[in-house]
């Protein structure tokens, strides 16, 4: 085991206390904390872009790109100060400046207030060793509340260009919050952007919420809510509607997980004695039991083809990893690294399974299917909950930092992290949702 | 733990009959009588290495597992050393096991709904936060139904209890310390 974990000795310590300013929703934003990044992040500059006329405009859309650029670990874009100049036109760049910067790649442009509180907004990305511009991109009659998704999208092409690898920040992440107020515990399941803004409440409940799950098209959400005092499945539309609970049996019902068509959601229940998975269609309701074993049986997740779940299991006195190949009903054990393993989730690239891993302490641990590498991506206290950006490049996870639970993403090397916590409670069990665009990689 | 070290060594005796009988041990000579001998100890020093204790072979011979658990709990109804009979039981570890302090708890409560029939019994299953929540929330339940099979041992029917279980969502201490994980690894007894 080679933990990949190192203590940077240059630390991006940059506070982005996200101000509340232009939303006047009652939701308090998750705050970003960038805490790593890559020694060698790249360097760049984001030019703030050229607003015409003479309104306001509501969004700091450089701003936004330049902050998601940062916090992916890999750049590190040049403090509004430290630019040389501020070219808005391409005629106007003077590449000397910029090559002297050690700068290679330039990203500038504009915003143009349209009637109706709607923006155009044009993005160039300039490469500056071959002096031309690399994407060049317009966005029209933009509506104010969707600026910042734009500005997201954005980054995603220039991440894609820079990197080779589709971004993941037009992303959405699902999570539960749990507030104390008056002595009574306050479960909200929430949707965010992937950088924290923009949360928007789905269920709130006196009784716990846990393990939101994405269906493969990003429309709805699986979870376990207790509203009833005990465990059940329920299946959601984001948009609020076509609540169902699917699974209400005695015993626990818990852990769903979407299989990659869709169709059907793998999960557990203890109706017939004890903790064992099974696979509902949901269509029909129809339940197929998938393990039968006296010992706990949790977590399924789906291999990328559908023809797998990876499950946890104590049938060896503690919860290692196993896989089942649903067409044979074969089983392997798949974890062997440390003491206890739970909780696996393949990334959406089929190369990589994080789980929970503990030796001493609780940490997350990437194994890549293709080597059999097992690392220690975290060095987090309480580590749990993993959940895979739909690029497989980063994990967010749930983890206790200041006796506080808050959410925390990393490269899948382990080299970039940041934090994501709420002002006045806990944060858990987040859940990366799809794409919102296909990339046309 | 009393039971699980008991159960062992019948395991341990019977692996140990099978040992004596094998050719070659068995009325061969003194050397290989130490071999075996040496083998022997090394085993024991290997488990005991390993957090399991061995305890002595002679008197456990011919005990069924069952009639032991039944004999154990028996054994314990004597014993007025525990007076405080909080309507919560405590766990170690990712253990479901029933200890014997929780079993006269058990029992104090299984005496009470015998002598009050109209009693129903709500166990509900509790873990501390570490590892993962959907784990714990089967851990929850293999603890709230340990403590159910005690119930019914001692004569509660079955319709009687219900078994629920939070996992680690509802704690009783809100620390993130040792002391506060031994609190939240319970069972917590709810009658109506």
């Amino acid at each position: 085991m080679k933990p990949v974990f190192q203590v940077k000795s240059k630390i991006l310590t940059l506070l982005f206390f996200t101000s509340g300013l232009m939303l006047s929703t009652a939701q308090a934003n998750l705050v970003i904390e960038i805490s790593e990044g890559y020694e060698n992040a790249l360097p760049i500059a984001v030019i703030p872009f050229q607003v015409e006329g003479v309104v306001a405009v509501p969004e700091d859309i450089s701003g936004i790109v330049s902050h998601n650029l940062r916090r992916s670990g890999r750049f590190a874009p040049l403090a509004n100060n430290a630019l040389p100049s501020r070219p808005a036109q391409l005629e106007n760049i003077v590449f000397e400046q910029w090559r002297s910067q050690d700068i290679d790649h330039l990203i500038m442009g504009s915003v143009t207030p349209r009637p109706n509180d709607r923006y155009d907004v044009e993005m160039r990305l300039v490469d500056v060793l071959r002096r031309q511009q690399v994407i060049g991109k317009r966005w029209r009659d933009v509506p104010r509340q969707q600026l910042r998704q734009v500005a997201h999208q954005m980054s995603d092409e220039i991440y894609l260009e820079l990197t080779g690898v589709p971004g993941a920040f037009n992303t959405r992440l699902a999570y539960v919050t749990m507030k104390i107020r008056d002595g009574e515990r306050n479960y909200t399941l929430e949707v965010s952007d992937s950088d924290g803004h923009n949360p928007q409440p789905l269920l709130r409940s006196k009784m716990p919420i846990m393990s939101p799950s994405w269906s493969p098209d990003g429309t709805k959400l699986a979870y376990v809510s207790f509203e009833t005092g005990r465990s059940n499945v329920v299946v959601q539309n984001l948009d609020g509607t076509n609540r169902e609970v699917v699974a209400d049996f005695p015993g626990i019902n818990s852990a769903p997980s979407w299989s990659p068509d869709g169709k059907s959601l793998a999960m557990t229940l203890s109706k017939d004695g004890n903790a064992d998975i099974y696979i509902m269609n949901l269509q029909t309701k129809a339940l197929r039991k998938v393990t039968r074993h006296w010992a706990i049986e949790t977590e399924a997740a789906w291999s990328v083809d559908g023809k797998s779940i990876y499950f946890n299991s104590d049938r060896r006195g503690q919860p290692q990893i196993f896989k089942m190949e649903l067409d044979s009903g074969n089983v392997s054990r798949i974890s062997f690294q440390g003491n206890y393993n739970a909780n696996p989730e393949v990334s959406p690239n089929g190369r990589y399974l994080a789980m929970v891993h503990s030796n001493n302490g609780f940490n997350i641990g990437l194994l890549d299917l293709y080597t059999n590498e097992f690392n220690i991506v975290t060095d987090a206290f309480l580590g749990e909950s993993p959940s895979f950006a739909p690029n497989s490049d980063m994990i967010v996870y749930a983890m206790n930092r200041d006796n506080k639970g808050q959410l925390a993403v990393v490269s899948v090397d382990g080299r970039a992290s940041q934090i994501l916590s709420v002002a006045d409670g806990q944060v858990r069990e987040p859940a990366w949702g799809p794409y919102r665009v296909q990339p046309n990689k | 733990m009393r039971l699980t070290k008991i159960v062992l060594t019948g395991l341990l005796l019977g692996s140990l009959t099978a040992c004596s009988t094998m050719p070659g041990v068995d009325g061969s000579t003194a050397e290989d009588r130490r071999t075996a001998e040496a083998g022997l100890l090394d085993r024991n020093k290997q488990a005991a290495e390993q957090g399991v204790e061995v305890l002595s072979l002679s008197d456990t011979q011919g005990l069924q597992g069952e009639t032991l658990i039944q004999g154990e709990i028996g054994g314990l109804l004597d014993d007025e050393a525990i007076r405080d009979f909080s309507p919560v039981i405590y766990f170690g570890y990712d253990q479901f096991s029933v200890d014997e302090k929780s079993t006269k708890i058990l029992k104090h409560y299984a005496d009470q709904m015998l002598e009050n029939p109209r009693l129903m019994l709500k166990l509900e299953g509790h873990t501390d936060e570490r590892g993962s929540p959907s784990y714990n929330l089967a851990l929850g339940e293999k603890r709230a139904k340990a403590a159910a099979e005690v119930m019914m041992l001692y004569g509660v029917s079955t319709d009687r209890i219900t078994v629920i279980s939070f996992g680690e969502e509802q704690p009783a201490e809100l620390g993130h310390n040792e002391a506060a994980w031994d609190k939240n690894r319970r069972v917590e007894l709810r009658f109506n």
